[in-house]
């Protein structure tokens, strides 16, 4: 899915309305980088109250979604920072024993936690917050080339250390 | 196309399901307004250090800017100020709209009005009272209280800006301020501001993003500035408009109603002229209330002055019930002076409607025609406001043509 490139004012109209579109991405994300859903999502409640104070920094260089997703992630490795959480910040499922995969499950997480930082944020942007090369590109202001590569090599971190779970 | 790895997207989605929470946007601007509760809540323990008292020589440009932080509800007339605005905005009619966009209008919660911060001034008081408005802006009200007059001070009213600005800046001096020339200013969280007044640098306090500065009577110009760290992010230089020394105005006593209409039973709306030397000078009232009129289309500096055009008009947007306890209603009125030349007054709507504008004739020196007319309330629709007014002599020609809104 494509972060909108059109030039939109930072309006509280026009924060809403991403708010209100991409909300559960935004918790999902949040909730992955903090380690907990309601973290999540106090972490984005937070951000967006950030976001209507300082609507006047918006300079329009990037799309408005761009720069709230950027709220929405600095908020949340704020908070991690602050709880002192294990680096990897990845949510436990609600009912880990319930999917029947417990073991499996755990060494994934482990793989993930254990991903550089950069590779783990790509990852929940891409698969969480549902972006593309450009939306991942403008919230974390790099380079689409640098999003592919960084995506690439988190992939193949993951294939090589799970090939049991993704082989299925 | 994006790399996507249906089996990893899979092992994601297991272990991490989509979250089960309810987008709440109410809980944002609570959230947002509490934070700015917090910060004023700070800004009032950094205040609470007592009144300045005032001294009998006037104020320097320092003290003036002494904030205190009032605690006490507002008073009924400050509220009743926003919610006649709420009312008035409401009833928008499209020639309200034609002539003042709506856009400068929120809708205000005026319940939630409380005092902000305020300032000794050289001659009383002035305290700014704000209300959030439900677009996300803030409207406030800067009244003034003079010590030596009993007599209930001027309202000032405005809001900020949409979409924000790190620095704005409105002038609230009032007609019966008495010649102070007094700022409210709206200044973004994080950024600090100064005012600077010839060689003189004042910091005001900011109070929830507010401040209030009173400039000496015979200031002429100052620059406010806001600035982030050392990168200053906006500047405004302003320059105080001072009536034209060629014309001094007229005692309020000096004029004289040429017009009255009712815009409704028991509700003047009238039209004063005072002669001054080689000018004229206009003023309207309503109701009860004298109003010195300084602005407007009409091109008078002052509300007085000597103008080359046949006719001057402007439009008065004026909200007016019938009695105390009954609901506003909104009246569009037009006015203006024309010279000897013009015999006839016509006004002409978009539906290509005409209608006859009756012509008071009084001479009282460079004009002697006076006009002021309720805009009936079928023209307030789109399709069917008023689009020229023009002028005629007792030959029938057109002296004088303009298109309105």
């Amino acid at each position: 899915m494509n972060v909108p490139s059109r030039r939109t004012d930072a309006t509280l109209a026009g924060i809403e309305d991403v708010y209100r579109r991409k909300f559960a991405e935004f918790v999902r994300v949040a909730a992955a980088l903090t380690g907990d859903v309601d973290t999540g999502r106090d972490a984005v409640q937070d951000a967006f109250a950030e976001a209507i104070r300082k609507r006047w920094r918006y300079r329009a260089e990037g799309s408005l979604e761009a720069w709230l997703w950027r709220a929405v992630v600095n908020r949340a490795h704020n908070v991690r920072r602050r709880a002192r959480r294990h680096p990897a910040g990845f949510a436990r499922a609600e009912t880990p024993a319930l999917n029947g995969r417990p073991a499996v499950d755990a060494d994934l997480r482990a793989t993930i936690a254990a991903l550089p930082e950069r590779q783990r944020l790509v990852l929940f942007l891409r698969y969480f917050g549902d972006l593309d090369y450009r939306g991942i590109a403008a919230a974390l202001e790099m380079s689409e080339g640098t999003v592919g590569a960084t995506l690439h090599a988190a992939h193949a971190a993951l294939r090589r250390s799970n090939m049991e779970v993704l082989g299925d | 196309m994006t790399e996507f790895d249906p089996s990893i997207k899979a092992a994601l989605d297991r272990i991490q399901p989509p979250a089960s929470a309810h987008a709440d946007w109410a809980d944002v601007v609570a959230r947002h307004r509490r934070r700015r509760m917090y910060v004023a809540a700070i800004a009032t323990a950094l205040a609470a250090g007592g009144a300045v008292a005032l001294a009998a020589p006037p104020l320097s440009l320092g003290e003036r800017l002494f904030v205190t932080v009032e605690d006490k509800p507002a008073p009924a007339r400050v509220k009743d100020h926003f919610r006649w605005g709420n009312e008035a905005r409401e009833q928008r009619s499209e020639v309200i709209e034609w002539n003042r966009p709506a856009s400068e209008l929120p809708h205000v919660r005026a319940e939630e009005t409380r005092a902000v911060l305020s300032i000794a001034t050289e001659r009383g008081k002035a305290i700014l009272w704000a209300a959030p408005a439900d677009d996300g802006r803030w409207c406030f009200i800067v009244q003034r209280t003079w010590e030596t007059d009993a007599a209930e001070g001027p309202l000032e009213s405005s809001c900020t800006s949409q979409p924000p600005r790190p620095l704005e800046t409105h002038d609230v001096s009032s007609v019966r301020s008495r010649g102070d020339w007094l700022l409210a200013g709206v200044i973004a969280e994080g950024l600090d501001v100064e005012l600077h007044l010839g060689g003189e640098t004042v910091t005001p306090r900011v109070v929830e993003g507010f401040f209030l500065a009173e400039f000496p009577a015979d200031a002429k110009m100052v620059e406010v500035v806001a600035s982030d760290g050392d990168e200053v992010v906006a500047r405004e230089r302003l320059e105080r408009a001072l009536p034209a020394p060629l014309f001094k105005r007229p005692p309020p006593e000096a004029y004289r109603p040429v017009a009255t209409i009712d815009l409704a039973p028991g509700v003047p709306f009238g039209f004063a002229v005072a002669a001054a030397p080689e000018a004229v000078c206009l003023g309207f009232f309503l109701g009860k209330e004298q109003r010195a009129f300084l602005r407007g289309r009409i091109g008078l500096q002052g509300g007085c002055g000597r103008a080359p055009a046949e006719v001057h008009w402007d439009v008065q947007e004026e909200v007016a019930s019938e009695r105390p306890d009954s609901r506003p209603q909104p009246f569009a009125v037009l006015y203006g002076v024309a010279t000897p030349a013009v015999e006839r007054l016509e006004l002409t709507y978009e539906d290509g409607v005409r209608q006859s504008v009756e012509l008071y004739r009084k001479p009282l020196g460079l004009f002697d025609r006076y006009f002021v007319f309720s805009i009936p309330k079928e023209h307030f629709e789109r399709g069917r406001v008023p689009s020229t007014l023009t002028a005629r002599d007792t030959n029938g020609a057109i002296v004088f043509a303009d298109r309105l809104g």
